[in-house]
């Protein structure tokens, strides 16, 4: 089988998704502790909740930024991503039939996939959505005061998006099914196997049509 | 214990202010110059550094003669405290006098407590971080001493004692006020729990600024009761059940010839492994 590469994500889709996961992280870890006290240990770090507080809000408008600057100089590669990403079609849902053994890293037989596959969508829409309700929340709450609704939107968006984030981050790193896509976000190529393999449908229709 | 209450006959007051002044005594609170108000109330409403203040109130009676009602403001040390159950630090308390003080240390001023307050008392410290409110003097009635504001009170207009003592002593005091006021009333028996400041009221509590019916807002204890527990059980089994999908995945990693990582020459340390067996 032939070791060659495939160009998958470009450096400014690396970027922004870099970005977008530190400020997230980061986010996760002070917001959590306003949520929760199983972190507090870590505030020290932060120069105690209080500071945790602070670098909460900078890491949101890092957040913010790591969606508004691409939206400005790549809005093509933005709206591709979620325009992709909301078109759930029934190779997806073949694909999420078969989720449970991915998950245990037992390979299956899975329908021909675009560029992004079932998995890749549903975590796309789940960051989307909760994305959208947590700044709009958190926005409210550092302009205008908590009040008595944004708190609860904006913790039960946490807990959504963290929970997302949580598996995209196994899938993504630990698990050895699908583990060989962190190099598409960290070097940009990935094998042209796993490409076939993963996202048939791509490779098969846009792939190789652009190389004819 | 036997929960402590004080009774605020808002009809005996004078306006002389000696408890706005002797609360920031007692608590080490600098005075601020407040902006002109309109009236002779001093300020517009309390503060991080003012837990009491006496606000003022215009009515013009039935003969066409203006009289002033002044009304003591301070949190009413509620018996069902929405603040406390809102907030998410556990930086409130209620002791067993039904005094609802502040814990410092846990406190980070992220006003959440704010908007569940029906009386609006919590305020915000910005530069410390911390929510500051009355205290019930909690350091001097924890000792058998009488609250700062209630012990410099001349007309009594404040009183202290159980809170089924000023309960009593309001009834008697309404019916003193009825003969000047005839729409006077009690508040803060039925209210929220009963507060811990009962009022005797010239006229109806919406002329002074206090909800007539104080209720809680229904999203407080969604956050405590659900969002919170549910929330820390999700994370929790999403990271064991990654977790352990985890370690299943590299004991099946071991076996699984499929693997297209295995037909490429396959993982680092199961070569090794396969070297020792
Ligand atoms: S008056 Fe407000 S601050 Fe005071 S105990 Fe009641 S809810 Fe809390
Ligand atoms: S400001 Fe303090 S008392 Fe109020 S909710 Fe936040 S931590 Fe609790
Ligand atoms: S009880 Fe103490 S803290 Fe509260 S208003 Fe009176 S003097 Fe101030």
């Amino acid at each position: 089988m032939s070791k060659k590469m495939i160009e998958r994500f470009s450096p400014a889709v690396r970027v922004a998704h870099w970005m977008y996961a530190i400020s997230f992280i980061t986010l996760a870890i002070t917001g959590y502790m306003l949520f929760g006290t199983k972190l507090d240990w870590m505030a020290p770090m932060f120069g105690g909740i209080e500071g945790a507080m602070v670098v909460h809000r900078v890491a949101g408008v890092f957040l913010i930024a790591a969606i508004v600057l691409p939206l400005l100089m790549r809005p093509k590669d933005v709206f591709a991503w979620l325009g992709e990403s909301i078109k759930i079609t029934s190779a997806d849902i073949g694909f999420l039939k078969t989720f449970p053994h991915k998950l245990l890293g037992i390979k299956k037989e899975i329908p021909p996939q675009g560029f992004y596959n079932g998995g890749e969508k549903i975590n796309s829409l789940i960051q989307v959505v909760s994305g959208l309700v947590l700044i709009t929340t958190g926005l409210i709450m550092w302009l205008s005061g908590p009040g008595t609704i944004a708190p609860l939107l904006h913790a039960t968006f946490f807990v959504i998006a963290t929970c997302g984030a949580i598996g995209h981050i196994y899938l993504a790193l630990l698990n050895p099914v699908s583990n060989e896509s962190i190099n598409a976000m960290l070097h940009g190529k990935v094998s042209e196997k796993y490409m076939i393999e993963n996202h048939g449908q791509w490779y098969n229709d846009v792939y190789k049509a652009e190389k004819n | 214990m036997v929960r402590m209450a004080r009774l605020i006959d808002v009809t005996r007051c004078t306006a002389c202010r000696g408890c706005q002044v002797t609360c920031k005594d007692w608590n080490q609170l600098p005075g601020e110059i407040g902006e002109f108000t309109g009236s002779y109330q001093s300020h517009m409403d309390n503060s991080p550094l003012r837990w009491t203040m006496i606000k003022f109130f215009e009515e013009e009676k039935s003969n066409g003669d203006v009289q002033w009602v002044f009304r003591k403001h301070s949190c009413n040390h509620c018996g069902d405290p929405g603040c406390l159950k809102a907030c998410p630090n556990n930086a409130l308390a209620k002791s067993e006098l039904g005094a609802v003080y502040r814990i410092e240390e846990n406190c980070i001023g992220c006003g959440y407590c704010v908007p569940f307050c029906p009386f609006d008392i919590p305020k915000i410290d910005e530069v410390n971080e911390k929510m500051k409110k009355c205290t019930f003097c909690i350091d001097r009635i924890a000792n058998d001493l009488r609250p700062a504001c209630e012990k410099t009170c001349m007309p009594g207009a404040i009183m202290y004692g159980s809170w089924d003592e000023m309960s009593a002593l309001a009834d008697k005091r309404l019916e003193a006020a009825q003969k000047r006021f005839p729409n006077a009333q009690i508040y803060g028996k039925n209210e929220l729990g009963g507060l811990g400041n009962i009022y005797v009221l010239p006229d109806g509590p919406q002329n002074y600024e206090l909800p007539v019916n104080p209720t809680l807002a229904p999203t407080l204890g969604m956050w405590k009761d659900i969002v919170q527990p549910f929330g820390n059980l999700a994370i929790a089994a999403t990271l064991i059940g990654t977790g352990l999908a985890f370690l299943f995945t590299r004991r099946k990693a071991f076996v699984n010839v499929e693997s297209s990582k295995l037909a490429e020459g396959g993982y680092h340390d199961e070569q090794k492994n396969d070297r020792a067996l």
